[in-house]
């Protein structure tokens, strides 16, 4: 054990990086987490579900971290071929690696012990999200930590490095997985049994140690992702290869041109746009980690989950700056094999093109995908109803439906006959002048008239419908022995009387939110793009990105902390956001059509900005390595895999 | 006609070849309008810049020793017989020259040098007698 | 009409020292130039530079009279490029490499490609990958020469292959030069190659050219010269001698290269230093090499 080589190993080389990450992870987890539940009512018990969200958002970064992006190589090829026995090797790595995990654990941790003060002290909150964190509970999840570490370490415990491969992957994501079960499940037994773990991996250890040949062993060469051959070739690799050869050696020119048949346009095009996405993208970790985000972030931001559940979608625009940096982060890593694309007459427009659309119109999908789920949802509830608040009935409408003031003082609503009410407002940030307000209130005081002409506008608004003033005064309105005006049944049923009527149009929400995300991150990867040039320095250029990061999770951090100061509300800014949308379209000559195309010629115009940028991007072999929080080749990167036999 | 370069000596290769060609024409493997391969398949051959090849190609033809004709390859030129018997001498006294050198720079006797030569060509006749006889 | 031209480069990584310094030189149309230099020497970057995939940070590069920097692919479609550390993509199969590069260069020779690979015994439905290095880098030079390129970059395309191998990608370029008088620039560690292909030797060193001379001329009109320990001259008085390319201290005494031919180089010595026991003798490139950029140049 020798530990100046344990402390460069693999597994401590990106920790730093990660104990940045992984406590913005646990944040973002855990700010999401938060949202969900308090938009599901502030009354609901804590229940089996946050413990497991919560352990999930102390436990994920570190198993990502362990299990996924520092475990690959047990030792340099360079230490292999010293004359250090394996079991040295083995156990600084498996030693490296438990400092490295335990320690992202502690940095999660802390951001946990961290959120839960400042949820106490600040905002006097006490949730049921936030209770079950505390130190003991970092503890067990560093047990299973251990576990899993020694777990990891004892599959082949003589290769220089985990073969990858989907199997490799499958395990790790099935590991994964377990562990958090297993985590949760030390969460609920006293603290003392957690010993049990960590004996189980002394005990794994030991037993490793015990089965090591004296010498580590090169890797065989990881099968091919995804590839079909994969099957045929269970023995050693190149071996179906040379077979395959031998099948086709020996083609006349003639026979050999002829079984290369020119392809279409298309095809060849996507044959392109797979090379270069695969090139440019660490295969498979950029996908498995950037799909399942992107697809959920574009879910969110479409307000499925509020849409489904309620009229008012409130979490659905609190995670626009994360998605920019997720974006940004993504997109730090790319110049990876960039050289090796640079020798094929292919514009860079192209490549630039291949390497980020694809996320894009990831997050576009999840976002379609959310706007079925929320527009089914939405269809058949009763989106106008009467609350019932100090003793009178309210109308409520989706705030979407409001208008904004800027200058804090919002008309009243006045009927044709001049009856005339003061409306619902609520300033949109704290002490702030503008106030965003209701169009449809009934305060107390309200004629039945008034009422049934608020409801006639509210349904002409949100659904388009006409329905006559006459007709709702009679079918739903009536007068209780107060004399409160209050609905019929004590309940509003107007969707569920008129099946045809469809909620209209949300305004144009898609493009805006796109211009958003997608605007900030190509602002903030210009200029970090701009620096991919030689005379800029190493420090430069990762000042340039960080910067790039850090002002975009400030904006993230400072939304954050405007809901945790109960400055500004979730749903206040989702409803705010969405009138500022409509309205800004209404007002345009040619209304939505014309935001779209606006929104678009934006977007398009600052993805030339960063584009152009990217057109003298240089790229030499090795530079992949700069922003990496995971472990790639070094050098000639992917050369080794390419033709290594 | 067998040419060989050895690209690691000193002597450029151009001039290794326009020495063999010209050992091939003394020695009589190459006759009088003898055609030699064009550049490109001597080229492909030996694994030379075609450049090379022209080049030693065009100094032969300015030393008379082949000759160009419009569209057609080039051929060995026909010499009189004095003529390709001075060529003769000329490889031989080419090939003596390291041995003269060495002769020099070990200072040994002269009439030894001539003894030693003379030994050396009689014993190759007579090997070559043994040989005829033998079969 | 010069195909390629680099004035005055400047070129250095990460801030550190300059790798090329005012590198200078032209290649005209038909030239085979051979780029000769130490290993970081700068020949890889000069190449790279030609190619447009970095960027001189003072001078300027023209290849067909144009900035490979700023008309990327108008370039990029005329040059074949081989390179020692360039990969093909290693998932996709020979023969979607093959289709890859149809549709990205408009002069793509279907017959020529055909014949090659049918020649290296490649397999079209082989993955990259799974090629072994001489194979893979067959694949790259068919790749680099099926579309008749009007001028071939080869960064060490021998490196690491056997010599069969290193032999028909010779052979593959002389043909290349054959049929369509081809301009190449190459470099290479292998001295015999250069010598069968060059015409002219470029030779880095020092950021700059050291030597930019027609190979033969080289071997005619350079000498080495060996100044026998117990002269009683230096290193220095031999290197101030008119015609002297670089001197190094050995055991037996000093090595000096001369731009001048034997005798020459002789009668200098004895001349202006008064040695009269130098041997000298016409140089081969690899000596040369030696001579020059070994230790204690």
């Amino acid at each position: 054990m020798n530990w100046a080589r344990a402390r460069r190993d693999v597994a401590l080389r990106y920790v730093g990086r990660w104990m940045f990450v992984g406590p913005v992870l646990t944040l973002s987890m855990m700010g999401f987490i938060a949202f969900a539940r308090f938009s599901m009512g502030p009354d609901v018990e804590g229940s089996m579900l946050d413990l497991t969200l919560v352990v999930l958002a102390l436990w994920l970064p570190a198993a990502i971290y362990v299990c996924v992006t520092a475990t690959e190589r047990r030792c340099s090829r360079f230490d292999m071929e010293l004359p250090i026995s394996s079991r040295e090797l083995w156990t600084e790595h498996t030693v490296a690696l438990s400092i490295a995990g335990v320690l992202v654990l502690a940095a999660t941790t802390g951001m946990l012990l961290f959120l839960s003060w400042a949820a106490q002290a600040w905002v006097g909150l006490s949730s049921p999200v936030f209770e079950p964190t505390d130190l003991a509970l970092g503890l067990r999840a560093a047990a299973a930590l251990l576990l899993s570490v020694a777990l990891v370490q004892s599959v082949s415990p003589s290769l220089e490095r985990i073969p990858g491969g989907p199997r490799t992957v499958w395990s790790v994501i099935g590991g994964i997985a377990a562990f958090s079960v297993l985590g949760l499940a030390l969460a609920l037994l006293p603290l003392a049994v957690s010993v049990a773990p960590v004996a189980l991996a002394g005990w794994l250890v030991w037993r490793t140690l015990g089965r090591l040949p004296g010498t580590m062993v090169v890797a065989p060469l990881a099968p091919g992702w995804f590839s079909r051959e994969r099957r045929a070739d269970s023995g050693p690799p190149g071996a179906a290869v040379s077979q395959g050869d031998r099948e086709t050696a020996g083609l006349t020119p003639a026979e050999w041109t002829a079984s290369v048949p020119a392809r279409s346009a298309a095809r060849r095009l996507w044959v392109l746009f797979v090379t270069v996405f695969r090139s440019t993208t660490k295969m498979p970790i950029g996908p498995i980690l950037a799909v399942p985000m992107l697809l959920a972030a574009g879910f969110t931001t479409s307000g499925a989950f509020g849409g489904a559940v309620r009229g008012d979608d409130t979490i659905r625009f609190s995670l626009l700056f994360i998605i920019s940096y997720t974006f940004l982060a993504f997109s730090g890593l790319p110049p990876r094999k960039l050289y090796m694309l640079d020798a094929f007459p292919l514009p860079r427009r192209f490549i630039f093109a291949a390497m980020f659309v694809p996320y894009v119109a990831i997050l576009g999908l999840g976002y379609g995908a959310g706007r079925i789920v929320a527009d089914k949802g939405e269809r058949g509830r009763e989106l106008i109803t009467f609350i019932e608040r100090d003793d009178h009935y309210y109308l409520s409408a989706p705030l979407r439906n409001g208008a904004i003031s800027l200058d804090g003082s919002p008309p009243a609503a006045v009927a044709p006959w001049g009856e005339s009410h003061e409306v619902w407002s609520r300033p949109i940030w704290a002490g702030k002048t503008p106030v965003v307000h209701s169009l449809f209130s009934t305060p107390p005081g309200s004629s039945p008239e008034f009422v049934a002409w608020q409801i006639t506008r509210a349904a002409r608004e949100i659904y388009g419908a006409d329905i006559a003033a006459g007709e709702v005064l009679e079918r739903y309105l009536t007068t209780d022995d107060g004399g409160r005006v209050v609905p019929v049944g004590g309940e509003l049923t107007l969707a569920a009387d008129h099946p045809d009527w469809r909620v209209s149009s949300h305004g144009p929400i898609f493009p805006a939110v796109m211009l958003l995300v997608c605007g900030l991150w190509f602002v903030a990867l210009s200029p970090y793009l701009a620096t991919l040039r030689p005379r800029f320095t190493e420090t430069r250029k990762k000042g340039t990105f960080w910067w790039g990061m850090i002002a975009l999770m400030t904006l993230h951090v400072l939304q954050l902390a405007g809901f945790l100061t109960e400055n500004l509300d979730h749903w206040v800014l989702s409803g705010t956001s969405m009138i500022a949308v409509r309205a800004a379209a209404e007002r345009l000559p040619g209304g939505s059509v014309t935001f779209w195309v606006l929104c678009g010629a934006v977007l398009y115009g600052l993805y030339r900005m960063a584009e152009s940028r990217f057109l003298r991007v240089e790229s030499l072999p090795g530079d992949d390595m700069r922003l990496a929080l995971i472990e790639r080749p070094i050098g000639a990167a992917g050369q080794e895999g390419a033709y290594a036999r | 006609m067998l040419i060989v370069v050895d690209p690691h000596s000193g002597v450029p290769v151009y001039r290794q070849l326009m020495d063999q060609i010209k050992f091939h024409i003394a020695s009589g493997v190459l006759g009088p309008g003898d055609e030699l391969p064009s550049t490109r398949s001597l080229s492909a051959e030996l694994g030379v810049n075609p450049m090379t090849i022209s080049k030693a190609y065009s100094f032969l033809e300015r030393e008379d020793v082949i000759e160009r004709r419009p569209g057609r390859p080039l051929v060995v030129k026909a010499v009189e017989a004095p003529d390709l018997e001075d060529r003769r001498m000329d490889q031989v006294r080419q090939s003596l020259a390291g041995t003269v050198t060495v002769v020099r720079q070990l200072d040994v006797d002269s009439a030894d040098a001539v003894r030693l030569f003379e030994e050396m060509l009689g014993a190759m006749s007579e090997s070559d007698r043994d040989e005829r006889s033998s079969r | 009409m010069s195909v390629l031209e680099f004035e005055g480069i400047h070129r250095s990584y990460r801030g550190g020292e300059d790798v090329l310094a005012g590198v200078e030189f032209a290649v005209k149309e038909g030239e085979v130039v051979g780029l000769l230099g130490k290993n970081g020497a700068g020949k890889t970057t000069l190449i790279r530079i030609a190619m447009g995939m970095l960027e001189p940070q003072r001078g300027s590069a023209r290849v067909f009279g144009l900035d490979p920097r700023e008309r990327p692919l108008e370039v990029k479609r005329r040059v074949g490029y081989v390179s020692e550390d360039q990969i093909l993509p290693p998932f996709l199969t020979v023969a979607e490499v093959v289709d890859i590069h149809r549709g990205l260069f408009p002069s793509w020779d279907d017959t020529m490609s055909g014949e090659l690979a049918s020649r290296f015994e490649l397999s079209p439905r082989a993955r990259i990958k799974n090629l072994s290095k001489g194979q893979a880098r067959q694949v790259a030079l068919m790749c680099a020469v099926s579309h008749r390129p009007e001028l071939l970059l080869l960064d060490e395309p021998a490196g690491g292959l056997d010599p069969a191998a290193r032999r028909e990608f010779l052979e593959t370029s002389i043909r290349l030069l054959n049929e369509e008088g081809t301009t190449i620039l190459f470099s290479s560690h292998y001295m015999q190659d250069v010598e069968r292909m060059a015409g002219r030797v470029v030779m880095l060193h020092d950021g700059g050219v050291l030597i930019d001379d027609e190979l033969d001329a080289l071997r005619e009109a350079h000498t080495l010269a060996l100044v026998p320990a117990g002269s009683g001259v230096t290193r220095e008085q031999v290197r101030g001698i008119a015609g002297c390319l670089g001197v190094r201290e050995r055991s037996d005494g000093l090595h000096a290269v001369f731009a001048l031919p034997p005798d020459e180089a002789c009668g200098r010595l004895e001349s202006e230093l008064g040695v009269g026991g130098a041997s000298c003798r016409s140089i081969a490139l690899e000596d040369m090499f030696i001579e020059l950029v070994g230790g204690q140049g």
